[in-house]
């Protein structure tokens, strides 16, 4: 190896030689590992395998004011509220958490780098400087983002809440998590829920959106699909797929986030055969939406029941349609965008959009290629609920552009913005 | 029954027809995870995982003739995450000696591997996942690209640049051709 012009042509044949190696001895036990793992529907990707234990609620301090100190403080209230009163006109109003509201700018990641975007213009603008910055994700009232700062060598990182505009990030997490899969503003955004691994085990993470501290959530089994609950974040949905992490999930239920009391919203069924993913809240929290299926077979279906776990309701599906997995919540509740599945492999899956209350079969969107999903947070409806943005993934699993499906005229089309992060908007009052 | 057969069968739950997957790729796996690990217990763990989750998720890959490229995305994306997890620096591998032919037994040969071995314990394990995928397994470009999950531009750049980078230790740094076992140890 004397030149370069050898190096270049000689490189394959070095590496094989590199890679020589007696034949691996494991192969039994591959065989093994995988006789026990169960197959599961493509759309039910692992997205967080979180164990959790006991809820540990934040110290509420009471402070005692000596009289005159609170005869200061009602003074001072009685002129901050009429300063409010007096403000209140000049100043733009919030969206309410859930519902319909006004489509303001999406947020992606590109290159390390925060950017928001206005979806109709196309223009967009870098809010946060790089480097290892991804998935930016807005908060429920749209006035701040919440992204993580990625470590490139170690993978590990720590999640910012900055303001809309990208200015006083803030740092939540004291310290670096590795493993970070999600996380996602309180409905009053004054909290973000994380789940990463801590010492090498999943866990959830409730970080004080100000900085201020972060709690662990610590409950038994291996959970996953940890969300707020509507409208007011007091119960965090989670799923058990009991020890195995096979990804078959069965078990949903509700833990209290004051006092870390868990409900069983339904019990696990793993015994019967029956396995589930996939829950959505309804933006009232009122109820919840989930996928069921038997084994292998291509039998998913579409359940909805009430936050209690009664009312089990199957979404219809047409009569040549084999699956039908629940994927994004319209804000008004109504509708849920599903995949759908057709005799004919992956190729022949849709997007299609269901009523809620299972009145009909709902309306399928063209999609070329076979639409598929990794997962949950990849398609998220804009605030008006006129479209739906997606980030999906090819036939080999890899992440594409962003699209959006319109619902108006049932198409699609991929975003002028690059993006391959999960879809973000904005919302804004109507 | 060709591979296609197989996946096709496999990704139906037939566990045999996946085993015969096993057999024709785990050579091809393990020596991939050990060039971009550089450290064949966690290559071993990387080879196992996959073939975990390909089992688990094969149902939900549509087009069987892309079953190779699945993998190969899945064999990098596993040895990345365990670089990430493990929190470890890298080792180098330890070379077993090999059993070559007599003709190829040459001391230009064992000098040639020694430092290819070297130059690649200089990259990061991104940039060689690029130049295994690209001359070990032999995929083009956008191949590469999609199958680590990044940008085509970012898979040239990583190829230049651990081209250069191996150039300049394998012409500068020349190991003597005794040396061609070297015992791993932490980096």
């Amino acid at each position: 190896m004397t030149t370069e012009h050898r190096f270049d042509q000689d490189l394959p044949d070095l590496l094989a030689q590199v890679a020589q190696a007696p034949a691996p001895d494991y192969r039994d036990l591959i065989v093994q590992q995988t006789a026990r793992t169960r197959q599961r529907p493509a759309w039910t990707f692992p997205e967080r395998w979180l164990p959790m234990s006991t809820v540990t609620s934040r110290a509420v301090v009471a402070p005692r004011f000596p009289l005159r100190v609170v005869a200061v403080a009602a003074f001072l209230l009685i002129v901050l509220i009429v300063g409010a009163a007096l403000l209140a006109g000049s100043q733009h109003r919030l969206p309410a958490p859930f519902g319909p509201a006004r489509n303001g700018l999406v947020t992606y990641a590109s290159n390390g780098d925060i950017y928001t975007v206005d979806a109709v213009s196309g223009r967009s603008a870098v809010v946060v400087n790089g480097p290892g910055n991804v998935d930016p994700r807005w908060s429920r009232d749209g006035t701040h983002l919440v992204f993580e700062r990625q470590d490139v060598v170690s993978g590990r990182g720590l999640v910012y809440v900055a303001r809309a505009d990208g200015s006083d990030p803030t740092q939540v997490t004291p310290d670096s998590l590795a493993g970070i899969t999600t996380y996602s503003f309180s409905p009053d955004g004054k909290d973000v829920l994380i789940a990463a691994t801590a010492n090498g085990v999943p866990a959830v993470f409730i970080a004080a959106a100000d900085g201020s501290g972060i709690r662990r959530l610590d409950l038994p089994g291996r959970v996953t699909d940890a969300a707020w609950r509507p409208p007011d974040g007091s119960e965090i949905l989670f799923m058990d797929d009991g020890a195995d992490s096979s990804g078959t999930d069965s078990g949903i239920y509700a833990v209290n986030v004051r006092d870390g009391k868990v409900r069983t919203i339904l019990k696990a069924a793993d015994a019967e055969g029956r396995f589930r993913g996939h829950p959505l809240w309804s933006p009232d929290g009122s109820r919840i939406s989930f996928g069921e299926w038997m084994g292998v077979g291509p039998d998913l279906e579409t359940h909805v029941i009430t936050a209690d776990g009664t009312g089990d309701r199957v979404l219809p599906i047409p009569s040549n349609g084999v699956t039908q997995a629940p994927i994004s919540l319209s804000n008004d509740g109504t509708r849920l965008l599903v995949v759908r599945g057709y005799p004919g492999g992956f190729d022949q899956s849709r997007a299609a959009i269901v009523p809620v209350d299972g009145s009909g079969s709902g309306f399928e969107i063209a999609y070329p290629g076979g639409f598929d999903t990794g997962g949950i947070f990849d398609w998220e409806w804009a605030p008006d609920d006129a479209s739906i943005l997606g980030t999906p993934v090819d036939a080999s699993g890899s992440t594409l552009h962003q699209v959006l499906l319109d619902l108006g005229t049932g198409s699609s089309r991929t975003v002028p913005w690059a993006s391959v992060s999960q879809p973000s908007w904005q919302r804004v009052v109507p | 029954m060709d591979q296609r057969g197989l996946v096709e069968r496999a990704r139906k739950g037939d566990h045999d027809a996946f085993t015969a997957l096993v057999d024709l790729t785990l050579v091809r796996l393990d020596a991939v995870a050990r060039l971009i690990l550089r450290d064949p217990e966690l290559a071993r763990d990387a080879v196992q995982d996959t073939f975990i989750r390909a089992w688990r998720d094969l149902p939900g890959l549509r087009d069987p003739d892309r079953f190779d490229a699945w993998l190969h995305r899945l064999i990098v994306h596993a040895c990345l995450d365990l670089v990430r997890r493990r929190r470890r620096r890298l080792v180098e591998v330890e070379l077993t000696p090999i059993d070559l032919p007599a003709e190829t037994d040459l001391a230009g040969d064992f000098a040639d591997r020694d430092m290819l071995a070297d130059a690649l314990t200089r990259l990061d394990p991104g940039h060689r996942a690029v130049v295994v995928l690209h001359y070990f397994v032999g995929l083009p470009l956008p191949e590469v690209a999609a199958a680590i999950g990044i940008p085509l531009g970012t898979a040239k750049s990583r190829l230049h640049y651990a081209l250069a980078t191996m150039k300049v230790a394998v012409l500068r740094d020349p190991v003597p051709a005794t040396s061609h076992v070297r015992k791993g140890h932490p980096a």
